[in-house]
C-alpha cells in the first residue's frame, strides 16, 4: 500500500514516543512520551535549551534513530528509516568540498538515481530564490557560512519533499547572517505548502517562522507547552519589530524560565 | 618562487663550500670526494651505474606499486571489518615499533639473494604508510556527510564511491608519498644484504674499496630515483587536487 | 601466552594476544607436521631453544646494539631539538638549513651507511654516528613543526603582555611543541635501532646485526630468529620508554594551566 497523501491531513505524527540510549552505566533517557502531529503545510518550531533531546526527536523524525517506545507515523504509515519525501537540514551545511554548489544541490538526485535533467530546472529556481544565482559553479570553500547554508536549504528542497526537518540550521552562523537566513526561509514558505519541523533555541526565530511552537522540557525531553503563533501569513521580517511580537516572545521566555526553574 | 630560489641557492652554496673545502685541502678527497669528482665518477662508469641504476629503479617502482595495492587492500579490509581490526591492528602497529628494516636477513633466508627477496622486503617496508593512509582516510570521512547519505537512503557502494573515497584519497596520497621513500629504502637495504646487484650493492662495493667518489655517484643516482618516484606521486596528487578543487585535508604523513 | 592473557586485567587486548598465541601454535604444528626444513622456518620451540643456548652471547651483542642505539637516540633527540630551536630563533639559519633538511627527508638516508664506514672505520664510532644521523631528522623536523604550531592568538597575547621573543618561546612555543617532539622521538627510537642494526649489517665486529649476518652465513636460521626477536624487544622497549616519558611529561606539564 503506497502512501495516500490526499487522505491524510498529518504529515507526521508522534504518539507517546520515547527514546532511551543504552549507555553505561546508566541508560540515557533522551526523550519521554512525546505526542504531537504536524499538519500538511504547517510549520512547527521545537524550542528548548541545548542538549535537551530535541535533536534526538528530529533524528527520529528523519528515520535515523528508532523510537524505543511509542509510535511514529509518516503520512499515516509507521516510519521505517529515512523517507523519500523528507528533506533534512543540519546545523552544518555539510556540503561535499569537491562538488560545485549546483552538484551539491543535485546530490540527492544523484543518490536517488534521478536524471539530472529532470531536476535541473527546480534546482536552478531554488538557487535563484535563495540568492545564490551566479554561484552555481563555485566550490563550498569559496562561500561564506550563510551562503553554504543557503545551498543546504536548496539541497533539502530539491526533490520537492512534503516535509522538511531542520536541526538548528542557523545556530553556527553569526547573528546578522542568522536573521538573513530567517528571512530567506520565511520567503520560501510564502510560496510552498510544505510541512516543517524546525528545532531551535532562538525564541525570536521560532515565533517569526512557525505556525506553532512546542516548548520542550529539560532532559528527558517532553512537550512542556504548546503555543499557536497568532500572526497570519504572509509575514515579513518587520513583524519582529512589533509590540505584539515582543509580547509573544516575552511570554515564551517566561514559560521557558518557569520550566527550567 | 622566492623560497624556491633561496633553497636552490642554499643547496648550491653547500655544494660550492664542499668543493672549496676539499680543494683547499681542509678535508681529504679520499674521505669526502668533491662534487666535481662525483660528477667525474658518474661519467667514468656510465654502463655500470646505468645498469645497476635500472635494476634498482625497476625493483623500487614494482615494490612501490605492490606496496600501494597491498596496503590499500589491507586498509580497506581493516576498515570494513571491526573484528579483523581488533585482531590484526595491534599486531600491525606492533610491527611499526620494532626496527623492521633489520628484518631483511629473514627475507634472504626465505627468498634467496635474488630480486624476489628485495621486492618482498621493499613491499614489507613500504605497505604500512599506505595502509594507515587508507584506514585514516576511510575513517576520516565527515560525519555530517555520512549522515546525509543515510538521510538520502544511499546504498553502501554509493556511500563509498561518492563520499568515502573522495575523503580518503588525500590521506591515501600522503601515505603513498611516504611509501615511495620507503620502497627505495627497502630495495637498497635489500641490495646491502643480498650483495648481488643494484646501486646499493655498488655503494657497498665502492665503499669497501674506499672509492668515495663512486659511492657518492651511486647515492646521487639513488636520490634521483627517489625524487622521480616521489615526483610521480606529487603529480598524481596535483591531478587529484585539480579535480577536487578545494583545499585538501592534510594527511598524516608528510 | 594464552593463559597469562586470560589471567591479565580486562584492559589487556586479549583478543589479539589470543590470536597471536594461536598463530604461534599453528606455526609450531605446521612446521612439525609438514616437516618444513629448519633452515627455512624453524619452529617456535627451536627458536626458544636457540635463545636459551645462545643467551650469553646474545646478551653481550644485545648490550652492544642496545647501548649504541640508545646513546645515539639520546644524542639525536637533544641535537635535533637544539637544531630546531636554533632554526626557529634565527631566520637566516632557517633559510640556509631548512632546504637541506627537506632534501635529506627525501634521500634514502640509510643508503649512506657505507660512507660512515669509510669515514670512521669499522666499529662503534661509525655505527654510532650513522645511528645519530638517521634518527636526528624526525626529531628536528617534528620539533620545528611543533614550534611553528603555536597558536597565533596566544603569541599575540604574550606580546601584548610585554613578553619578549624568548619568553614567547619558553612559555608558549615550547609547551605546544611537546606532542610533536614526542612524535618525532618515537620515530627516532625506531630509527636509532634501524641505524645501529643496518650499520652492523654493513660491517661490524659486534652487535645483534653482526650476529644475524654470522648466523646467516652458517645458515643457523633459529639463531637469526632469536637475535631478531631480541632486537625487536629492545626496539619496542625504547619506543615504550618514550611513550612513558610522554605520559609523564603530559601529567607534569599538560595540566598546569
Amino acid at each position: 500500500m503506497p502512501e495516500a497523501p490526499a487522505l491524510i491531513a498529518e504529515a507526521i505524527r508522534f504518539d507517546a514516543v520515547g527514546k532511551t540510549f543504552p549507555t553505561r552505566p546508566v541508560p540515557l533517557r533522551a526523550v519521554e512520551s512525546v505526542s504531537f502531529a504536524v499538519r500538511r503545510g504547517e510549520f512547527v518550531a521545537i524550542l528548548g535549551p541545548s542538549g535537551c533531546g530535541k535533536s534526538t526527536l528530529l533524528m527520529m523524525a528523519a528515520g535515523l534513530e528508532t523510537p524505543t517506545e511509542g509510535r511514529l507515523e509518516r503520512g499515516g504509515v509507521k516510519l521505517h528509516g529515512p523517507h523519500r519525501q523528507t528533506g533534512v537540514m543540519f546545523q552544518d551545511a555539510t556540503l561535499l568540498p569537491w562538488l560545485s554548489v549546483l552538484d551539491n544541490v543535485l546530490f540527492p538526485a544523484t543518490i536517488r538515481r534521478i536524471p539530472r535533467a529532470q531536476v535541473l530546472e527546480a534546482a536552478m529556481r531554488l538557487i535563484e530564490t535563495v540568492g545564490l544565482k551566479g554561484f552555481e559553479g563555485a566550490r563550498p570553500h569559496e562561500l561564506s557560512g550563510g551562503m553554504r547554508q543557503r545551498a543546504a536549504i536548496c539541497r533539502a528542497l530539491v526533490l520537492d519533499p512534503d516535509l522538511i526537518l531542520m536541526d538548528e540550521p542557523f545556530s553556527a552562523l553569526d547573528a546578522i547572517t542568522r536573521d538573513e537566513m530567517g528571512d530567506v526561509l520565511l520567503d520560501l514558505w510564502q510560496h510552498t505548502q510544505k510541512s516543517a519541523i524546525f528545532v531551535t533555541h532562538s525564541i525570536r526565530e521560532a515565533v517569526l517562522l512557525a505556525d506553532r511552537v512546542l516548548v520542550m522540557s529539560r532532559r528527558p525531553a517532553t512537550v512542556a507547552e504548546e503555543l499557536v503563533v497568532p500572526f497570519p501569513r504572509p509575514r515579513t521580517p518587520a513583524l519582529a519589530d512589533s509590540a505584539e511580537f515582543g509580547a509573544v516572545v516575552a511570554h515564551l521566555r517566561g514559560v521557558i524560565a518557569g520550566n527550567m526553574a | 618562487m622566492k623560497a624556491a630560489l633561496t633553497s636552490t641557492l642554499a643547496v648550491l652554496a653547500m655544494l660550492l663550500g664542499w668543493e672549496a673545502l676539499v680543494r683547499g685541502r681542509a678535508v681529504s678527497a679520499d674521505l669526502l670526494a668533491p662534487p666535481s669528482a662525483v660528477l667525474e665518477a658518474l661519467l667514468r662508469h656510465p654502463e655500470i651505474l646505468l645498469d645497476q641504476g635500472i635494476s634498482t629503479a625497476r625493483e623500487t617502482a614494482l615494490g612501490f606499486l605492490l606496496a600501494c595495492l597491498i596496503g590499500a587492500a589491507m586498509g580497506a579490509a581493516l576498515s570494513s571489518a571491526a573484528l579483523l581490526r581488533r585482531v590484526a591492528m595491534p599486531w600491525v602497529l606492533a610491527l611499526q615499533i620494532v626496527p623492521k628494516m633489520a628484518l631483511a636477513p629473514l627475507f634472504v633466508v626465505w627468498l634467496g639473494v635474488g630480486a624476489p627477496c628485495r621486492l618482498a622486503f621493499a613491499v614489507f617496508i613500504a605497505f604500512f604508510p599506505v595502509l594507515i593512509g587508507t584506514t585514516a582516510g576511510l575513517a576520516g570521512t565527515d560525519h555530517g556527510a555520512l549522515r546525509l547519505c543515510r538521510v538520502l537512503g544511499a546504498g553502501w557502494w554509493q556511500t563509498v564511491l561518492r563520499v568515502r573515497l573522495p575523503y580518503a584519497v588525500p590521506h591515501l596520497l600522503a601515505g603513498m608519498k611516504t611509501a615511495a621513500t620507503m620502497a627505495l629504502l627497502g630495495v637498497v637495504i635489500g641490495e646491502f644484504v643480498t650483495a648481488q646487484q643494484g646501486l646499493g650493492y655498488v655503494v657497498m662495493f665502492a665503499a669497501s674499496l674506499g672509492e668515495t667518489a663512486l659511492v657518492l655517484a651511486a647515492i646521487t643516482l639513488l636520490c634521483g630515483i627517489g625524487v622521480a618516484l616521489y615526483g610521480v606521486v606529487l603529480l598524481a596528487e596535483w591531478a587529484f587536487a585539480r579535480w577536487y578543487g578545494a583545499p585538501m585535508p592534510a594527511g598524516e604523513f608528510g | 601466552m594464552s593463559v597469562s592473557a586470560l589471567a591479565a586485567p580486562a584492559r589487556l587486548p586479549w583478543l589479539p594476544l589470543l590470536v597471536g598465541a594461536g598463530v604461534l601454535l599453528a606455526w609450531d604444528l605446521a612446521v612439525r607436521l609438514a616437516q618444513v626444513p629448519q633452515v627455512l622456518l624453524p619452529s617456535p620451540g627451536s627458536v626458544a631453544a636457540s635463545l636459551w643456548q645462545a643467551a650469553p652471547s646474545l646478551a653481550r651483542h644485545a648490550l652492544a646494539t642496545g647501548g649504541a642505539a640508545t646513546g645515539a637516540f639520546l644524542v639525536a633527540v637533544l641535537a635535533g631539538m637544539v637544531l630546531a630551536a636554533v632554526m626557529m630563533l634565527s631566520p637566516l639559519l632557517n633559510r640556509l638549513l631548512y632546504p637541506n633538511l627537506l632534501l635529506f627527508q627525501l634521500l634514502p638516508k640509510v643508503a649512506l651507511g657505507p660512507l660512515f664506514v669509510v669515514w670512521l672505520g669499522i666499529g662503534l664510532p661509525s655505527l654510532f654516528a650513522f645511528a645519530v644521523f638517521v634518527s636526528i631528522f624526525p626529531v628536528a623536523v617534528g620539533t620545528l613543526a611543533g614550534l611553528r604550531a603555536a597558536d597565533p592568538s596566544q603569541l599575540r597575547m604574550c606580546r601584548a603582555a610585554g613578553g619578549s621573543e624568548w619568553q614567547a618561546f619558553r612559555y608558549i612555543r615550547l609547551p605546544t611543541s611537546m606532542p610533536y617532539v614526542f612524535a618525532g622521538a618515537k620515530v627516532a627510537a625506531t630509527m636509532a635501532f634501524t641505524g645501529a642494526t643496518v650499520g652492523e649489517f654493513i660491517s661490524a665486529n659486534a652487535g645483534l646485526g653482526y650476529m644475524v649476518m654470522q648466523a646467516q652465513a652458517r645458515s643457523d636460521t633459529p639463531l637469526i630468529f632469536a637475535a631478531l626477536a631480541v632486537l625487536c624487544v629492545l626496539g619496542a622497549a625504547l619506543y615504550g620508554a618514550v611513550g612513558l616519558a610522554e605520559d609523564a611529561a603530559r601529567r607534569r606539564w599538560g595540566t598546569r594551566r
